[in-house]
């Protein structure tokens, strides 16, 4: 997660009146997206074509008690999927299918992809979400502590925490939970997709294991990044100005120094939010949640094309939106920027 | 790889000589006393007409409607058949009670509900009914009437006639008659365009099925098949309405509603996630299903299968990890149970390739190899498994497991084996072995377990060294089509019946449609051939032995044995008999389950 | 596998060595200063890699011994960290593993930061189409998540060591090249470039003498702190299924293979690999922060 071109030259052009430049920028990132989505769904189409492995023979031979398809056979069964077609009609139909919004059919279980999309990621979205509040509730007091009182043993202790908690693997700390609450009291939360609507207790159950420990993991990085911004925001002028006029420290770091070092905060969630939005697979697989990233490592040894594209697409989708959330995000905080 | 591990070898023989021992008591235990010589015994009973109550360990009850007052014919099968008009399933228990909602845990990855296709037969089953079944009354040891309600054989075992039941109606009101069997034997037998069909391989003995009248449906046979009704009870042998395989042209990959027979109608269903069944109020069976629905939950591995029963959110899993299994057995609300199955465990040679190609070679890892070592280091993380020859455990036609634990080669002391292996290696230029590469699919039960264990061993016997190869579980059926591998512990044999002819034929004779090895042996391809003949059970059994002697001489792959499944059940499950099952299931429909609670 | 990240022994002269030595002891001398985590970090890091080179002569027992006598042993005298599942020495195979893990390690990292490095300073460098286009291809490249880009390559060319590197160094490349044509995009308009563009250098001449070198030291902070995401990396990909094949040994596998597949893992197998692994990230991380400070403080604010 190196650093975004937030600083291209681009953004800081100060002509223009803010309203209309501001539509001009989205039109222009949205209109810069386009190429960047198509590229993704050509490479992923072709890698997905390209991969050795054919998801043929792959579904006969597991479920149809281990048989190996005859020539003739395969070849009957290929035309029924539509994958005896030249590649550029099959691209062109998965793109009329994402148009449409159903986003084609799995090849394994013949449901619309939309469906699994949904379900999966309405679990995935939601552990996202939490972790990232999580990482903000617990990342911002902590860093904005450390960051006060530095060089004393408070800063200390944080920063061992802080990098102890960068260096530990989520998907084993997971491991190890789940493993303790089986062994120690014999429980672990519910296998399968439980929504929020239907029982907020079990779906709590069941996202808040990956939402705490990546939240944790992403909190410490929050933290540290909270801590040296505000470190370098205290060196600025207006800062020491601020303190100088006799404003009470409290004011000074929540008014001045808080607001502006937030923008980078914002960028580290914003970026953590659309890589995690894709699913942490390890994480889900060590609580066995079967959100978006489980689906999609399933659908790349299933060799379920369908799936692959359409979730690296959506992936790719939430990507673009997120970076110019957060470009936009910087507007409204720092007026110092304007788009143009 | 180094052989510099000789110095363990004398604390090896102590373990495997442990193994040994564990494979005994296992052996002994009550689960697994089915098979042995026992074939001509259990043809006399048949005879006498009084069928297995002393081998059957249930309540009194029990043997008093496994009792059976005639039988039509004397042909002796490997599972003996019950025929009685009047037959219906019930709990075994008395006064069982009624209601509930049934957890399953079993992985939900069904990719159709078209069994022929890939379908999900574990899930699915109980939606539907085949035409006859193994009896979960007497824990599946003998077939009993499903859809078909009697049956008669001629005495050459090549016409079969089934009578059906009557007044069977499918869960959308649609009557059951005979043009529903017809229409489903001809889709498995001859597929329409576009549609494959799993079953074919198990149906090559049969010419034509004819509608006799409604109910009324005649098997005509190109070879005795004496046991016919069992290649019927396999999990695919499911009966779709002929209706709904019309108006789809046979092909029921894109049904989105399953409609069957079966005790249990679908409910809701999403994929790797969750199954639900409600209980068929319209079926045929007066009285059944004894529950309100069954709910799956959607565990794929062995312990997390475990983990679901021991954290109370599944009532029932027919497999799970031997880790997860001990610490229910240590439970008194949990039970557990051993129950062999029809699968097994190999290392498969490619035997185009050189230089397997050589029967010495394959004899040379066949002996070598310690089956009992191999299955002590995986059977915590994975499924125990028995050592045994060429057929499956509860087959009456399979020698006897505390012969073979005397065999050479099966035998846990290897110092002979080992010797007499490397002088065969010797013998066929390779005194210092060689390097090769074997294939796994990723999971740590295969990758980081079972296969290294062979490796390592291997190595120290015969100084083979073989590079492990891991690809992804589900391209391991294209590898072995493909033939792009040396040696494979992905592979396995194994079928859905007790009589062993149509598993070798189907795996082991030349050019046959699953014989991934590649193996090619003219002897026994000799014995298939009289096999496929034969009626008598004596001289059947002789053949068997016969073949048995030829695949321990010239191995087609390295077997290790038949694997055991290992369920785990609340108290409160009834109606299962899993405690006394000769045989595994996970195709099993519910009707008699009931919730003690 | 056994030569894997084998250092051939120095052998230099006295004089040079003396000199280098000097320069090594200074530069370790002010660094210490600067960031004595970083310098305790570089010291654990130090030790790491003497125990991954002499591996093989360090370990008790061959790594790849399975023995039926030692399934599952918790530690003891005779083996201190216990044996795994088939019987194998649990320190044996750390210690190895170990070996493999760095190796993995250094070897992704400098193969995705060469590559992003030379791809950063051309495009930032060449500027124009060129970068309009390679922008374009990274923005692609970036909106895949890492761990789908490396089980793609994965899939495609299958289980192994290298092809693990292979699959750990592509998720690294873009970002090391947004990194640092940044850094060229400020190098380029400086006078002393101008002056030597003035001056009549080639291209090629000004990209490797002038604009290169002032992207080494950003280079080199943020290729110290992708070591232990190369390392984190390996483990969840063994955790996956698809890290390095057995039975060779590599921290990831020992702490993925078989934790995620088994109801009751024996407490030595989680806690010594875990803790090993988390002691490797946390010296690289400890240890790239350190000399950040060292080469420039200034850099911090943009790498985060």
């Amino acid at each position: 997660m190196g650093s975004t071109p937030r600083a291209s030259p681009s953004l800081q052009c100060l002509t223009g009146d803010t309203n209309n430049a501001m539509r001009t920028y989205v039109i222009q990132r949205l209109l810069l997206a386009i190429p960047t989505l198509f590229g993704i769904t050509v490479l992923i189409f072709v890698a997905m074509r390209v991969l050795p492995g054919d998801p043929l023979k792959t579904i006969y031979f597991e479920g149809g008690g281990a048989r190996i398809l005859s020539e003739e056979e395969y070849l009957e069964a290929r035309k029924n999927l539509g994958l005896d077609r030249p590649l550029y009609i099959q691209y062109a139909d998965w793109m009329i299918d994402v148009f449409r919004g159903d986003m084609g059919r799995s090849f394994w279980h013949q449901k619309p992809i939309r469906e699994t999309i949904q379900r999966r990621g309405t679990i995935t979205v939601e552990y996202a979400l939490l972790a990232v509040i999580l990482s903000w509730v617990v990342g911002l007091p902590v860093g904005l502590i450390a960051a006060v009182w530095r060089n004393s043993w408070v800063d200390y202790v944080v920063r061992f925490f802080v990098t102890l908690f960068m260096a530990i693997p989520s998907f084993w700390l997971g491991l190890t939970v789940i493993l303790i609450t089986v062994l120690v009291w014999s429980w672990r939360p519910p296998l399968g997709i439980v929504h929020l609507w239907d029982n907020p207790v079990q779906n709590m159950q069941i996202i808040l294991g990956p939402a705490i420990v990546i939240g944790v993991a992403m909190g410490a990085i929050l933290a540290r990044m909270a801590r040296a911004t505000l470190l370098e925001v205290f060196r600025e002028d207006y800062v020491r100005t601020a303190r100088s006029k006799g404003l009470a420290e409290r004011l000074v770091v929540v008014r001045h120094a808080l607001r502006n070092a937030i923008l980078p905060v914002l960028t580290i969630s914003g970026l953590q939010l659309a890589a995690l939005l894709g699913g942490s697979v390890a994480v889900e697989r060590a609580f066995s949640v079967p959100g978006l990233g489980f689906a999609l490592v399933k659908g790349i040894q299933e060799r379920d094309w369908v799936i692959v594209q359409n979730v690296v697409l959506l992936y790719g989708v939430v990507f673009v939106f997120i970076n110019l959330a957060i470009d936009l995000a910087y507007g409204f905080l720092d007026p110092r920027i304007r788009y143009g | 790889m180094s052989m510099k591990s000789r110095r363990h070898l004398p604390l090896m023989g102590f373990g495997i000589f442990l193994a040994l021992l564990m494979t005994l008591v296992a052996a002994c235990t009550e689960t697994v006393e089915v098979p042995g010589e026992t074939v001509i015994v259990e043809k006399e009973v048949i005879k006498e007409v009084e069928v297995p109550g002393e081998t059957v360990i249930v309540e009194k009850e029990v043997v008093k409607t496994v009792e059976v007052e005639k039988v039509v014919e004397v042909i002796a099968t490997a599972v003996p058949e019950i025929q009685d008009p009047g037959f219906v399933l019930s709990a075994l228990e008395a006064n069982p009670k009624r209601g509930g909602i049934f957890r399953e845990a079993i992985p939900v990855s069904l990719n159709a509900f078209d069994v022929l296709q890939g379908g999900g037969i574990h899930i699915i089953a109980p939606v539907y009914n085949k035409l006859v079944q193994r009896n979960v009354m007497d824990g599946l040891r003998t077939i009993v009437p499903d859809l078909v309600q009697t049956w008669e054989t001629t005495s050459d075992a090549k016409e079969f006639t089934l009578n059906l039941r009557q007044m069977v109606t499918y869960h959308d009101g649609s009557p059951f008659n005979a043009d529903d069997v017809i229409a489903n034997l001809n889709r498995m037998i001859d597929p329409p365009e576009g549609v494959t069909s799993a079953a074919k391989d198990t149906l090559v003995a049969v010419d034509s099925v004819d509608k006799i009248d409604d109910y009324t449906v005649k098997f005509t046979l190109n070879n005795p098949t004496p046991y016919f009704l069992e290649i019927l009870v396999a999990g695919n042998m499911v009966i779709y309405s002929d209706e709904e395989l019309n108006a789809n042209n046979g092909d029921l990959r894109r049904i989105e509603i399953p409609t069957g027979t079966g005790p249990f109608a679908f409910d809701d269903h999403a994929p790797d996630e969750r199954w639900k069944l409600r209980s068929n109020p319209d079926y045929f069976v007066p009285g059944l299903p004894y529950l309100d629905g069954v709910d799956v939950v959607h565990a794929v591995t062995w312990p997390e299968r475990g983990t679901a029963v021991l954290t109370g959110q599944a009532d029932y899993s027919f497999n799970v990890s031997r880790g997860t299994w001990d610490e229910g057995q240590k439970r008194a609300d949990i039970s557990v149970a051993e129950t062999p199955c029809l699968w097994s465990h190999n290392v498969a040679f490619n035997n185009e390739k050189p230089p397997f190609d050589d029967p010495r070679i394959r004899k040379a890892i066949h002996l070598a190899v310690s089956r009992q070592v191999q299955i002590d280091g995986y059977r915590p993380v994975w499924e125990p498994t028995f050592v045994t020859r060429w057929i499956p455990v509860p087959s009456p036609y399979a020698t006897g497991l505390g012969q073979i634990a005397t065999m050479p080669g099966y035998r846990a002391d290897k110092t002979e084996d080992i010797a007499e292996a490397q002088r065969l290696m010797a013998e066929a230029g390779y005194p210092d072995g060689f390097d090769t590469e074997i294939v796994t699919w990723n999971g740590a039960p295969t990758a980081e377990v079972a296969t290294p264990l062979f490796v390592d061993m291997l190595n120290k016997a015969l100084g083979i060294n073989a590079e492990i190869r891991v690809i992804e579980r589900f391209t391991g059926g294209e590898i072995l089509a493909s033939g792009d591998y040396e040696l494979d512990r992905g592979y396995s044999f194994g079928g859905s019946l007790l009589d062993p002819y149509l598993m070798w034929n189907n795996f082991f004779r030349t050019g046959a449609n699953q014989n991934w090895s590649r193996y090619s042996n003219a002897d026994l391809d000799a014995v298939l051939d009289k096999l496929a003949g034969e009626l008598d059970p004596i001289k059947r059994q002789e053949l068997f032995n016969e073949g048995m002697d030829i695949m321990d001489e010239d191995p087609p792959v390295y077997h290790i044995g038949f694997c055991a499944w290992s369920p785990m059940w609340y108290n409160y499950v009834k109606g299962l008999n899993l405690q006394i099952r000769s045989l595994g299931s996970n195709t099993d429909s519910w009707e008699t389950t009931w919730l003690d609670k | 596998m056994r030569e894997v990240g084998d250092v051939a022994a120095d052998r230099g002269v006295l004089s040079p060595l003396l000199r280098t030595w000097n320069t090594v002891f200074g530069v370790s001398q002010r660094f210490t200063r600067t960031s004595p985590p970083g310098a305790a970090a570089a010291a654990v890091l130090i030790f790491m890699g003497l125990v991954a080179i002499f591996a093989y002569q360090l370990a008790p027992y061959d790594p790849l011994d399975t023995s039926a006598l030692h399934f599952q042993k918790p530690p003891s005298r005779e083996r201190l960290l216990g044996s795994d599942h088939v019987g194998r020495d649990a320190l044996s195979r750390i210690i190895v593993g170990t070996r493999t893990s760095l190796y993995v390690a250094f070897v992704s990292v400098a193969l995705a930061k060469i590559v992003g490095f030379s791809w950063g300073v051309l495009s930032g460098y060449l500027g124009g189409k060129v970068d309009l286009i390679s922008q374009r291809f990274l923005d692609v490249l970036l909106s895949f998540p890492g761990v789908i880009l490396a089980l793609l390559l994965l899939a495609g060319l299958g289980a192994g060591l290298y092809t693990v590197i292979i699959a750990i160094a592509f998720t690294g490349i873009a970002g090391t090249t947004r990194v640092i044509r940044s850094v060229v995009l400020s190098v380029r308009e400086m006078a002393y470039v101008e002056g030597a563009r003035a001056l009549g250098a080639s291209q090629l001449r000004i990209m490797v003498r002038h604009v290169a070198p002032q992207c080494i030291a950003p280079l080199m902070v943020v290729a110290s702190a992708s070591l232990g995401g190369a390392i984190f990396a390996e483990a969840a990909l063994s955790f996956l299924g698809l890290g390095i094949p057995p039975p060779h040994p590599s921290l990831g596998n020992m702490l993925g293979g078989v934790l995620g597949d088994v109801f009751k893992p024996p407490w030595w197998l989680v806690i010594y690999p875990g803790v090993t692994i988390t002691i490797a990230i946390l010296a690289f991380n400890i240890f790239g922060d350190g000399l950040r400070d060292h080469l420039d403080p200034k850099l911090r604010g943009r790498l985060d």
